[in-house]
């Protein structure tokens, strides 16, 4: 909080910043179709109104760029911000590196909200809205009993958590189930609501999430200072004046907001949320306010980059993006889990 | 727990594609070597096929499953799991004899609906229910490629399984003699696969001659699902005069990128009733507007019953086929 | 008593679980400026009456007043500005720095976006300097150690510049050391900014030796409050704490001293005799066990003011004094000499030794040399107890090559004989 850190986590921050563009800009190279970077840099200056159309530009390639690529990667970085995001608040909140959205059920919850609302309003206009005020729904609810079960006195602890996360999972899972053998014909509208992935309605997507992840983020911005002192303990934080219940509902509102938007448009990733706080901590130091701006562009970048693993490696048929976070985060969380393992033995 | 989360949408969509495939009669499980040495694994000891139109029994058989069989003397008691076998039993004029069917899904002739149903058991809702066909006392018991596991249970408990699943027009055919021989209706086995010939040629003839279009099959969106070679839909879709842009995908109902597929730009869009889609939602959808066919006001929904459903309608949709593909060729 | 306005004032508070109350109708005012000492034995109510006193636990009948105002109506935010706790003990979830948990002692004066007013800043310095920890700074709090992560919660909580200073056990797990220079920097707040402070003290000797008052709650209930000298009797610690005592005058300090009465005499080793060097009362608690272990125990060259010497006086030992404030002499030196070569075992206590009782190191030097097994005790370093100018850290240093160092008087295990 010196001077000389304060200048440093300006350069980590600009750091993020080019690793953010410069993902983005691979993103929009790459793709099952090849489209040189020269053509897509062509027709997005001539969609800014810099230039006049490029003469030997296809149609096709035009709206590879415009319509599905640039959607597509606009998308994965809002929604990986998102998660990111997400996850920083419930790791504050939690007073732990583990709670994911997805560990901890939340976008799970938000799953079951949105198919509950494909089920009975099926796939059509009124989803569209319907959905992602659903998925919050769920996801809120999720994210408050996850936080009654995994709060043993003022201590949230590694085993509750996981175990609280796997409990409400399960609970989850079995309802999802259940909705969906009720569904009939809906069933259709379910799959391609959870399979969609970041694939499905291009700037409508955009268009929906934004709004909703800005919120979160205003949200989260709000409540960041004072999840420094949740890390005391809630009796600590309120004898420094925070009020802690206040604190808590807003915390997972905006966490639950957040990780609905993104699961609203993306379906289920997990880990986003898990690493990139964690990692990020490591860089810029614990203070939520530093924090929180790094995981959105860290997380932007990471759901990106996986994005564009995801639809390259089997070219033209396409992983979903959520296996590529998992496979770079279940390692990544097995040895979280140990660490904190190990290091809660140490202190017991 | 995310870790499954991502592995259980693998799981869905297998699921989705089993459930397609067994209300369809495709099996997914049909593997590139249902359609090598053995095409149709109709091999009946004792009589050629097609040359003797009498009925004899016993009759010895090698199903699609590679599984001997022995059917003692003509079925009573018949049970079909899969809505093309049902269609073939009634082709067959066995209707009568028909004690058991899968599910709602097999809706056709209408009387079908008021037969006994067996499935919606096991893990994912899509296994027979064993009780239930025992019960029936079946003494054939005729469905697709699949449920491997299930049809062991069967066979211990002494239910005659046979599979029979065709993996092209010309395997259809077989099955359906295959099936006459069997439940000892040979002569209108032979009758139904004359007519059907019949049929086919007259669209080869229409459409023989005239440059293919380049088309794409939907079954799923999104993500986009669709056909690949090796399958009976992809076969049709051949026969109907048509390239389909998915000549090189490697596995049979792939996942295909829109990007793929815009910078294809197949003449001809074509929907499967199983993804559902009308012509103006596949308009709607991102990036679709530049496809031709999307342009050209050519996105043509196809009733999944007669096109993936290896049955005794097949022809219609052939039909239906080619007529969306060359609306010239018969006028 | 008349004084200074009251700055804490709790009312009639009944806390804890409804059924079973763990504070019962309790009464208690701090006034400005004031220290006031929460005493009694374990389970009497004392924490749960702090945490009544910070909002932590709302009781379940009486009030609570800070400044005359209602501190259970209030929002979180104002009450942190007038009262500040040192907790317990803390782990912070995550690794921030020492400033940033000192800096979030700020939370009630700064806005939601939490920016670092110059001000703030200024007073989460003063705070860690107040606490010599500003050299802590940047370093991570989960590496600092345990003593270090106390003085900077200490910091946090004098940046939260409030006029009542709550302290819950402060002194557990710090050496005697951060113990003195902990309640020095509270007494200094005391003083300097009439900072009234509540504090919940096990060691009835450091509470009567530090505040200005004591509370002393037994089974939930105010038993007894004033100033130590009227507090701290053997009749109270008779009825609280179930222990026959003596209550003597601490020399150095004039306040009340509790002197717990010697055990039952244990089966006596025969012939087996330690002999103590003390002094400054760093000798008391190793007579005390030496006692109880069934030695024959000697202590000397003594000052006669000495608390060691009146704890050598009640457990009747073998000793030798001198008059207070000469020089050991040599007949003094002589007697001493003689118990010392008779002795078994030579404990050395980290003392502090000036001219007067240099002397001593000199015995312990010709004892270690002669072959006595000699234990030496350094809680604290001999440079900071040096009051001769170098003679007695040189003969500290000889004694401590031959003997065996024990860094705190726990590690000293005897054998029961």
């Amino acid at each position: 909080m010196t001077v000389r850190t304060a200048a440093r986590y300006r350069r980590v921050l600009v750091g993020l910043g080019l690793t953010l563009g410069a993902a983005f800009l691979l993103g929009v190279a790459v793709g099952a179709v090849w489209v040189s970077p020269m053509t897509t840099l062509r027709i997005v200056a001539w969609k800014l109104g810099l230039t006049d159309r490029p003469e030997d530009v296809t149609r096709a390639a035009e709206v590879i760029v415009l319509q599905l690529r640039l959607p597509r990667v606009v998308l994965a970085g809002i929604v990986g911000g998102a998660l990111a995001a997400s996850g920083t608040v419930f790791q504050g909140l939690f007073r732990n590196a583990l709670a994911d959205p997805a560990i901890i059920g939340v976008s799970s919850g938000a799953a079951l909200g949105a198919v509950v609302v494909i089920v009975t309003v099926g796939g059509g206009s009124l989803a569209a809205l319907g959905v992602p005020l659903a998925a919050f729904a769920g996801a809120t609810v999720t994210a408050f009993v996850v936080y009654r079960l995994a709060r043993i006195g003022p201590a949230v602890h590694v085993a509750t958590l996981l175990l609280a996360g796997i409990a409400v999972a399960a609970v989850i899972s079995s309802l999802m189930s259940l909705v969906m053998s009720f569904s009939g014909e809906a069933i259709r509208d379910i799959y391609a609501w959870l399979l969609g992935g970041l694939v499905a309605e291009g700037w409508r997507s955009v268009a929906l999430v934004l709004p909703a992840v800005i919120l979160g983020l205003a949200g989260a911005a709000l409540v960041a200072h004072e999840l420094n002192l949740v890390a005391l303990g809630e009796e600590r934080a309120a004898q420094l004046g925070i009020e802690v219940d206040r604190l808590k509902r807003r915390a997972i509102a905006v966490g639950a907001l957040l990780a609905a938007a993104a699961v609203s448009v993306a379906g289920v990733i997990g880990f986003v949320g898990l690493m990139t706080p964690h990692l990020l901590r490591l860089v810029v130091g614990a203070d939520h306010r530093r924090l929180l701006p790094a995981s959105v562009l860290g997380g932007a970048t990471l759901l990106i980059l996986a994005d564009v693993v995801a639809r390259t490696v089997v070219a033209p048929a396409e992983l979903p993006v959520g296996v590529v976070t998992a496979l770079l985060g279940g390692p990544f969380f097995l040895f979280l889990l140990r660490r904190q393992g190990r290091s809660a033995g140490a202190r017991a | 727990m995310t870790p499954t989360r991502s592995r259980s949408g693998l799981l869905l969509l297998l699921l989705l594609l089993l459930a397609a495939a067994c209300a369809d009669g495709a099996s997914p499980a049909s593997g590139p070597s249902a359609t090598g040495a053995s095409p149709s694994g109709a091999s009946p000891t004792g009589a050629s096929p097609g040359s003797s139109p009498a009925a004899t029994f016993p009759v010895t058989f090698t199903d699609d499953d590679g599984v001997s069989v022995t059917i003692d003397s003509p079925p009573e008691r018949i049970v079909t799991f899969a809505p093309s076998a049902t269609e073939i039993v009634f082709a067959l004029g066995l209707g009568d004899r028909l004690v058991g069917v899968s599910g709602p899904f097999d809706d056709h002739p209408a009387e079908a609906a008021d037969i006994q149903e067996i499935g919606g058991a096991g893990d994912f809702g899509v296994d027979p229910n064993v009780e239930q066909v025992v019960a029936l006392e079946p003494d054939l018991f005729l469905t697709i490629k699949g449920g491997d596991q299930w049809k062991d249970r069967l066979r211990e408990l002494g239910v005659p399984v046979v599979t029979l699943d065709a993996t092209d027009l010309d395997d259809l055919l077989l099955d359906i003699e295959a099936a006459g021989r069997i439940t000892g209706a040979t002569e209108e086995a032979a009758a139904l696969v004359e007519e059907l010939r019949a049929d086919a040629d007259e669209v080869e003839a229409a459409v023989g001659d005239v440059q293919p279009v380049s088309c794409f099959y939907e079954t799923f969106y999104p993500p986009l699902f669709t056909v690949g070679p090796g399958t009976f839909i992809y076969d049709l879709l051949e026969r109907a005069g048509c390239d389909p842009v998915t000549a090189s995908a490697d596995q049979q109902y792939p996942e295909w990128s829109v990007e793929d597929l815009v910078a294809r730009d197949p003449e001809v869009y074509l929907v499967s009733s199983e993804s559902g889609a009308s012509p103006r939602a596949v308009a709607r959808r991102a990036g679709f507007q530049a496809i031709g066919a999307v342009a050209d006001g050519r996105v043509v929904p196809v009733d999944a019953d007669l096109v993936e459903r290896p049955g005794p309608r097949i022809l219609l949709g052939l039909r239906l086929l080619a007529e969306a593909l060359h609306p010239d060729a018969f006028a | 008593m008349l004084g200074p306005e009251p700055t804490l004032e709790i009312e009639g508070v009944t806390a804890g679980y409804a059924a079973d109350p763990v504070v019962r109708g309790v009464d208690l005012a701090v006034r400005r400026g004031e220290i006031v000492g929460l005493v009694g034995p374990n389970g009497s109510g004392k924490t749960t009456l702090v945490r009544v006193a910070s909002r932590a636990l709302r009781p379940t009948a009486g009030r609570v007043r800070v400044g005359g105002a209602d501190l259970l109506a209030m929002s979180a935010r104002e009450a942190a500005r007038l009262v500040a706790v040192v907790p317990q003990e803390l782990a912070p979830a995550f690794s921030f720095t020492a400033l940033e948990v000192v800096l979030m002692g700020r939370t009630p004066y700064v806005s939601r976006w939490g920016g670092g007013r110059a001000e703030d800043w200024a007073l989460a310095r003063a705070a860690m300097s107040a606490t010599q920890v500003q050299h802590l700074a940047d370093r991570p709090i989960d590496e600092l150690s345990g003593g270090e992560r106390r003085r900077v919660f200490l910091s946090q909580a004098l940046a939260q510049d409030a006029p009542l200073l709550l302290l819950d056990e402060p002194t557990t797990h710090l050496d005697v050391r951060h113990v003195l220079d902990l309640l020095g920097i509270v007494r200094g707040l005391s003083a300097r900014e009439g900072t009234a402070v509540l504090a919940v003290l096990h060691d009835l000797d450091l509470a009567a030796s530090t505040c200005d008052r004591l509370a002393v709650l037994h089974r939930g209930e105010l038993v007894a409050q004033g100033t130590p000298e009227t507090v701290v009797t053997p009749a109270l610690l008779r009825e609280v704490y179930g222990v026959e005592a003596d209550v003597v005058t601490d020399e150095l300090t004039g306040r009340p001293s509790v002197r717990v009465g010697p055990p039952p005499p244990a089966t006596a080793p025969i012939g087996r005799r330690a002999h103590v060097i003390g002094g400054a009362g760093r000798g008391a608690g190793v007579m005390r066990r030496l006692s109880g272990a069934g030695y024959d125990v000697s202590v000397g060259v003594l000052h006669g003011s000495d608390t060691d010497a009146a704890v050598a006086e009640r457990l009747n030992l073998v000793r030798v004094s001198v008059p207070p404030f000469s020089h050991v002499d040599a007949e003094a030196s002589q007697a001493c000499r003689e118990l010392i070569e008779a002795a078994d075992l030579l404990i050395v206590c980290d003392a502090p030794f000036g001219p007067g009782n240099v002397a001593n190191l000199r015995l312990a030097l010709e004892g270690a040399r002669a072959g006595i097994p000699t234990y030496l005790v350094e809680e604290v370093p001999i440079e900071e107890r040096d009051f001769t100018g170098g003679e007695a850290s040189e003969l500290w240093r000889a004694v401590r090559r031959l003997a065996t160092v024990v860094g705190a008087y726990e590690e000293l295990a005897f054998e029961e004989r």
